[in-house]
């Protein structure tokens, strides 16, 4: 079936399989910062945001996205210049393998545009689907936090 | 089942049995759509994206029916079938209405990631046993309202199972109605799992109102631990015009729970299933009954 999917603020004209989930679409797409982790929704390592809430992209068939807005990684920063989100997680050393850092930072993105200052919990709770298996989950919760504040202060 | 397309090299994942993709546009096309052989509807998806049933060729999404909004109506209120269960937690009027429960057991539900996904449809179609709504709504005076705006009352909706009552098939949840709840009522909800994430192991809900010390009016309902979600009628009965002290509880919960039919959960034993969630209800009656006493 044809498809006009929006990703990053550009439409891509596309021929897919009705069965076809956003995950393995985006990352046909060249979006490889889209993980593919456990493919069940369990890990949160594929989210991506789309209509401005954090979803598993592997729990959402790609027809189902026709007429949505996607963000994926690739349109958050750069590495000249990153997000305020990204250079809070630098910082704060909130990174060892890497793998689930695309989702937990779009989950990140997600939570503070929708509230610019979070708590620690809200932050906790709206990574309750990021699982991290080496770096933990404080670093990230202090990044979060710093970046909400940065973002605010307009730094 | 998933299958991991052999034919890309970045190993794209797809559900090879889906054939066609609706998104209808009028309940009319929904019903027409539906009729045919080997289609459903599409929920949240999260389930689907798991194990896809059996037989199924066509998904028939309702996303432009616009089924996604939370009404308040007079006495009620309507939610759309294609509400997902984070607008729940997050609507300010029902984190207070009915002391909250709606919401607590919507934020039970999986992960934050999960619940941006999971439709309140959905939720009560599958009807699950840890599905988290459909025991909180058997409290609840209320419906589910079908494409023929036909209104079945929650009890009934869940005692005959949604699949029996042709949902899914020949018919579709576009609302539920949630009648307000009254003033003195008080309601409790708690859910026992191992870990935030994992299904419940057991879910017990209540709504009662008391007066000069008694209980006047009494529901209660327990999910998880049976297949469907069901009110304890027979508890429900021994406690009503009783005065709350801790072994007119326990017996009550020892006489419902004497024939239970338990479902079996690799995680427990029956006997510690029972035991949790017998005393479970007793601490929250309990808290409602010190409450009472504290106003």
């Amino acid at each position: 079936m044809k498809i006009k999917l929006d990703v990053n603020d550009k439409l891509y004209s596309l021929e897919i399989a009705p069965g076809d989930f956003l995950s393995a679409t985006l990352r046909s797409l060249g979006l490889k910062g889209v993980k593919i982790g456990c493919s069940r929704g369990n890990c949160g390592c594929c989210a991506v945001i789309v209509d401005k809430k954090a979803v598993n992209s592997c729990q959402v068939f790609t027809a189902q996205c026709a007429g949505s807005k996607i963000y994926t990684i690739e349109s958050l920063g750069t590495i000249d210049n990153p997000h305020p989100i990204q250079k809070r997680f630098v910082e704060a050393g909130s990174a060892q393998c890497g793998f689930c850092n695309p989702g937990t930072l779009m989950a990140a993105k997600a939570l503070l545009d929708e509230n610019p200052k979070p708590t620690r919990k809200d932050i906790s709770e709206a990574l309750d689907g990021n699982l991290c298996r080496c770096t933990g989950y404080v670093k990230r919760i202090h990044a979060i936090f710093d970046a909400a504040k940065d973002i605010r202060e307009g730094r | 089942m998933k299958y991991f397309n052999e034919n890309n090299p970045t190993g794209e994942i797809y559900m090879s049995e889906i054939e066609a993709f609706y998104m209808p546009e009028t309940i009319e096309e929904v019903q027409k759509l539906l009729r045919e052989e080997g289609h459903t509807i599409l929920g949240g998806g999260t389930n689907l994206s798991v194990s896809m049933p059996q037989n199924v060729k066509g998904l028939i999404s309702l996303k432009k029916l616009r089924l996604n909004t939370i009404e308040e109506c007079e006495n009620s209120y309507k939610i759309g079938a294609q509400v997902v269960l984070s607008d729940i937690v997050k609507h300010q009027k029902l984190q207070v209405l009915w002391d909250g429960i709606l919401c607590k057991a919507a934020c039970n539900a999986g992960s934050s990631l999960n619940r941006n996904l999971i439709t309140v449809g959905g939720n009560i179609v599958k009807v699950l046993y840890w599905s988290d709504l459909p025991p909180v709504l058997l409290l609840f005076e209320g419906n589910v309202i079908d494409d023929k705006n036909e209104k079945i009352p929650f009890e009934t909706f869940f005692e005959k199972h949604p699949v029996s009552l042709q949902f899914g098939k020949e018919r579709f949840v576009t609302f539920i109605e949630l009648e307000t709840p009254r003033n003195n009522t008080q309601y409790f909800w708690e859910s026992f799992q191992k870990t935030k994430v994992d299904f419940a192991i057991t879910t017990v809900c209540g709504a009662l109102s008391l007066k000069e010390n008694r209980i006047e009016e009494i529901k209660l309902s327990v999910g998880a631990i049976s297949l469907l979600p069901r009110r304890l009628k027979k508890a429900e009965a021994m406690l009503q015009g009783k005065m709350i002290i801790d072994t007119v509880l326990m017996n009550a919960f020892d006489e419902e729970f004497k024939n239970f039919r338990l479902k079996y959960d690799y995680r427990v034993s029956k006997e510690y299933t029972l035991e949790i969630t017998k005393n479970l209800f007793r601490k929250n009656i309990m808290q409602i009954k010190e409450r009472d006493h504290e106003n």
